[in-house]
């Protein structure tokens, strides 16, 4: 049959019921719509998970920590086996040097994390403080940031996290009440000042003379006498960024609610739990760090 | 530009053969023989009837000759093509040039007027359009419904209906006509008018008919032949003798100039 007699054969019979027609193209196109929009729901969600998790470090990050770190051990074989705690490597900037070396390791950065006091229009808040790598600003919980990631690796910068916020400006909510929107939130505190006030660790001049001898107690075994002092500090942050998301969350209970850029972190020679247990190293200018974040490029190959 | 192809098998030369001809439908564990090993000789210009009880295999013979249906084994041979070994479009087209079938039930199409249901058959065989609105009314009018070429089918009797059907078979003037049970709905009547009408198709153009009926007396009547089925077996195959007697007398009154109506 010709294409025109099939086209006026076909036209003819749509004519010939346009109700019964129109209807089942509604149909068909309902139907039609509901399945595309069921698999790109789908699709969707899909993608959104993947790249969350993909993002959330869950997949191509290794936490390294040294077996010298008594807390937290397992029990498992491997770490009955090999060098005891006391004979173990120090995780210090060499030891990160190193794993950053490794093949396919795309960078490997020290978790610098304590607990501080912020203050606010001088209002004294107690919080955890985390330093973060440049790198993080392609982890998704910065993606729908109020304000902008860091400047700098050293800017005297800081990132508040959206329940942080809420308690700097007095309105966190009661259990079950709608959250305040992070855009309000944000709006009074960007650009803002807080100071931050933290105890710094200070090599103390142990190689003095006079103060080795007056040490009996190291003198003659032939130790390095070993000394820091703790002093404390302020440090003027400026709030550039206040996020909705918790980038920490599988962190649990030692998660932060401030961040800092990691280079200004490792300047400002924090304090840490670590530097308790390595006096000799703490007594140097060399850090020691009581975990290294390990990013590799694909997470296969972790 | 494409024209209906003319009638064009000469009298008496073979038409259809079927050669241990069977077609058998499986239901689940049960295989139902619906024809059972028929052979069979179909001359052209014949008039056969094919009789036999409900579920004798007639409808489903005729079905296989119009190349509707394929057969489990044997052969349907018409015209030295085995329709058993032809192509989807090969049977097609057999079906379009070779075939005109009319069925119990008519099987107009009820959105289109008479002369568009006659005229279908030449869209299918890509008639050229200036010629298809001439020879749907020439169609129409042998059958006697011209005046009733824009009617839709619901508007006709069974008689009318049938007799457009007939017109829709013989548009493209084919070799074969096979018809189902014409005259199953319709009264005895009406029945007789078309009867004679595809006589006439049969005597006039050379026409090989093969009709099934599970009526007798209308088998005697009109048909030179009558092949008896049960069962999916030919169970007797015989000439109508009465029948040919009034054809060869009726020719003869037409050929002798003192009979009243003959040839001068």
């Amino acid at each position: 049959m010709k294409i025109s007699d099939l086209t006026e054969l076909a036209l003819r019979n749509l004519r010939e019921s346009v109700l019964r027609n129109s209807l089942t193209t509604v149909g068909i196109s309902v139907g039609v719509a509901s399945l595309v929009a069921m698999l790109s729901l789908g699709t969707g969600l899909q993608q959104l998970l993947s790249q969350r998790l993909a993002k959330s470090g869950l997949f191509d990050t290794v936490f390294v920590s040294s077996r010298r770190d008594l807390r937290g051990g397992m029990g498992r074989e491997e770490e009955r086996k090999g060098p005891t705690p006391g004979e173990s490597r120090v995780l210090d900037e060499p030891a990160r040097q190193e794993m950053e070396r490794l093949p396919n390791v795309s960078e490997a950065y020290p978790d610098i994390r304590f607990a501080t006091e912020l203050r606010y229009e001088d209002k004294p808040h107690l919080t955890m403080i985390s330093a973060l790598p440049l790198s993080a600003k392609s982890n998704d919980a910065f993606d729908g940031m109020q304000g902008n990631f860091f400047s700098s690796d050293t800017g005297a910068e800081v990132i508040l996290q959206k329940s942080f916020a809420e308690e700097l400006l007095g309105k966190t909510p009661p259990l079950g009440a709608a959250e305040p929107n992070v855009a309000e939130l944000a709006k009074p505190l960007l650009g803002k000042e807080l100071t931050m006030r933290y105890a710094q660790r200070q090599a103390a001049p142990s190689t003095q003379p006079s103060l080795r001898e007056k040490d009996t107690s190291v003198a003659d075994d032939g130790v390095e006498s070993a000394a820091y002092s703790v002093v404390s500090r302020e440090q003027k942050l400026r709030i550039v960024g206040v996020s909705d998301l918790d980038p920490e969350t599988m962190r649990g209970p030692t998660r932060a609610k401030v961040f800092l850029p990691l280079g200004l972190a490792e300047s400002l020679h924090i304090m840490q739990p670590t530097d308790l247990r390595e006096i000799s190293r703490a007594a140097t200018d060399q850090p020691v760090y009581s975990s290294v974040s390990v990013r590799v490029n694909n997470p296969a190959q972790v | 530009m494409k024209t209906a192809p003319a009638v064009a098998s000469a009298r008496g030369t073979l038409a259809v053969r079927i050669e241990n001809l069977c077609r058998h439908y499986r239901m689940g564990e049960t295989v139902i023989r619906a024809v059972d090993g028929v052979s069979v000789e179909i001359r052209a210009g014949e008039f056969v009837a094919l009789l036999g009880s409900s579920g004798s295999g007639k409808s489903s013979v005729l079905n296989l000759i119009a190349g509707l249906d394929r057969p489990t084994s044997g052969s349907v041979v018409v015209q030295d093509r085995d329709l058993a070994k032809l192509s989807r479009e090969d049977l097609a087209k057999y079906r379009l040039h070779v075939v005109g079938m009319v069925f119990q039930s008519f099987n107009l199409i009820a959105s289109m007027t008479l002369a568009e249901n006659v005229e279908l058959p030449l869209r299918f065989a890509e008639v050229d359009r200036s010629q298809r609105g001439n020879l749907a009314r020439e169609a129409l009018e042998h059958v006697g419904l011209r005046a009733r070429m824009n009617h839709r089918p619901s508007e006709l009797s069974g008689g009318e209906q049938q007799r457009a059907a007939l017109a829709r078979a013989l548009i493209n003037r084919p070799q074969l006509l096979l018809a189902d049970e014409p005259t199953g709905n319709l009264d005895s009547h009406t029945g007789t008018e078309i009867m004679n009408m595809v006589r006439e198709f049969n005597h006039e153009l050379g026409m090989t008919v093969v009709m099934v009926t599970h009526e007798r007396a209308l088998a005697e009547r009109y048909a030179q032949r009558m092949i008896f089925l049960a069962d999916g077996k030919l169970i007797d195959d015989r000439t109508n003798s009465d029948r040919i007697n009034n054809d060869r007398a009726n020719a003869a009154a037409a050929a002798d100039p003192r009979e009243p109506g003959g040839r001068p």
